[in-house]
């Protein structure tokens, strides 16, 4: 089973902002998706989970299909949200809720499971990502890095089969991000396919099996990590990559 | 002129002024509970997208909010059975009026305090895979409570004094049973003094009771990730 995202195009009004995407992410792969600011990328990993309908192409998971203009509380949305997770780049959390609650949040409203598997669940995936120590804690207590890793384990939590990851790592400190990313990566090898947001080149390189760079919507460069890094092919692509590389 | 107070027409008519006490705080908490869960439920239909459960709500709640709430208990107690409405006893007219009354205005402050509740916060429940109903309770409910209270709070206080217009349709409630006792004894500044003590040492713990929930952990709202 694959996350099959097929010529995907959205529209505000008359701006076109994804034009005829198209991606692929196989089960335990680490896909990168890279560009910049308004390329959209959020847009599109919002419009894989149908929280943002589209206007032409689908996305397909299985028996799970998205298909143009599905409002977000469809039958078929709601099941592919429970086979693609997501975390997003700004999230906020409820001050009212520890850890615990919000790592228990999916399982137990969502999943159903009981009270045992519950608790179960949350030790499991608070171990996994170090968050033992924080599982009273409110939002409030803890740093910017764990939050990032306490969204991750309420995605994580409810079992999903892909996992979208938009800029999760963007304004932590390279340490901090490059324990996330290892989360990340240790999901993978169990099994998740990923779609990575980000800007971690170096670690796309080495753990990524494909990078996509998308410009104004549109795909421009999609290879193995290293050769879209190193030798971008079309001008959008080779823009990017050089103002990024000159940023560093 | 020699001043000559008496008290003892408080003491002497304790037992009538206490159920009047009683009758207001009735008065209060049903109406204002009632009318807190009546408005939730509005306050989402006001912001329908759709335009066939938007547009009569709006118009019933803009309506209610235009009327003098005096004017709506007359019309209510006299006005309708008049031409041939059904007619209620006096309680049952004063809770129906305070009710609507108080589901309106607090549907307005749930109205402006889900327009405030985070896009990302409801966005990231629903992409967990909670169904609307899920977000409705597990966001968009909890939410609303912590940033309408303060505004609740205000709305609150002003039922309870509010409460007293019930004695222009003879409620039995505080003020009304207070014109009784004058009227047996005129000692207005006695009674309305007693009257006076009596609103305030109702409305002022509740005020600072909720002011200090407020304040609590409880009501902490979210906290944006870096």
């Amino acid at each position: 089973m694959t996350l099959d995202v097929q010529r995907l195009s959205k529209r505000f009004g008359n701006d076109v902002v994804l034009k005829d995407v198209s991606l692929m992410v196989a089960p335990g792969e680490i896909c990168g998706l890279i560009g910049a600011s308004a390329s959209g990328k959020t847009l599109l990993s919002r419009c894989i989970v149908a929280l943002e309908p589209f206007d032409s192409g689908r996305v397909v998971v299985g028996a799970a299909s998205i298909a143009a203009h599905a409002s977000r509380f469809d039958g078929t949305s709601q099941a592919m949200r429970r086979m693609v997770g997501v975390v997003f780049q700004t999230q906020r959390f409820p001050g009212y809720r520890t850890v615990a609650q919000l790592i228990a949040e999916g399982p137990s409203v969502v999943a159903g499971s009981s009270r045992s598997e519950v608790r179960d669940l949350v030790m499991y995936w608070a171990g996994r990502l170090g968050l033992i120590p924080h599982l009273h804690k409110f939002p409030l207590e803890i740093s910017g890095g764990t939050l990032a890793r306490v969204a991750l384990a309420r995605a994580a939590a409810v079992h999903p089969q892909f996992l979208i990851c938009d800029e999760v790592t963007a304004n932590l400190d390279p340490a901090v991000a490059g324990e996330v990313a290892e989360v990340i990566e240790g999901l993978a090898s169990d099994g998740v396919g990923c779609l990575l947001i980000s800007h971690q080149f170096e670690f796309l390189r080495r753990r990524a099996s494909r990078l996509l760079v998308l410009a104004n919507g549109v795909i421009v460069e999609s290879g193995p990590p290293a050769q879209v890094l190193d030798a971008p092919q079309s001008p959008d692509g080779i823009k990017f990559i050089n103002a990024a590389k000159r940023g560093r | 002129m020699a001043i000559n107070w008496d008290f003892t027409v408080i003491w002497h008519n304790r037992d009538a002024l206490l159920l009047g006490l009683w009758m207001t705080v009735k008065l209060t908490v049903v109406s204002g509970g009632l009318g807190t869960i009546l408005a939730f439920p509005i306050a989402l239909a006001c912001r329908s997208t759709r335009v066939e459960i938007r547009w009569p709500v709006i118009a019933v709640v803009e309506l209610l909010r235009a009327i003098p709430l005096p004017l709506k208990l007359l019309w209510m107690y006299f006005g309708l059975p008049a031409m041939g409405g059904p007619e209620f006893s006096p309680i049952v007219t004063a809770l129906v009026t305070f009710t609507a009354n108080f589901a309106v205005f607090a549907a307005d402050v749930f109205r402006g305090a889900i327009r405030d509740v985070p896009r990302s916060q409801v966005d990231s429940a629903v992409a967990l895979g909670m169904s609307r109903l899920q977000v409705v309770r597990r966001v968009l409910l909890p939410e609303t409570i912590r940033r309408a209270l303060p505004a609740w709070n205000g709305l609150f206080v002003t039922l309870f004094k509010l409460s007293s217009l019930a004695s222009m349709i003879a409620v039995p409630e505080l003020l009304h049973t207070a014109s009784l006792v004058l009227t047996d004894r005129p000692k207005p500044f006695e009674v309305y003094t007693a009257l006076v003590v009596l609103y305030a040492a109702m409305v002022l713990p509740v005020s600072i009771a909720l002011r200090r929930l407020e304040s609590t952990r409880w009501f902490t709202l979210e906290v944006a990730r870096p």
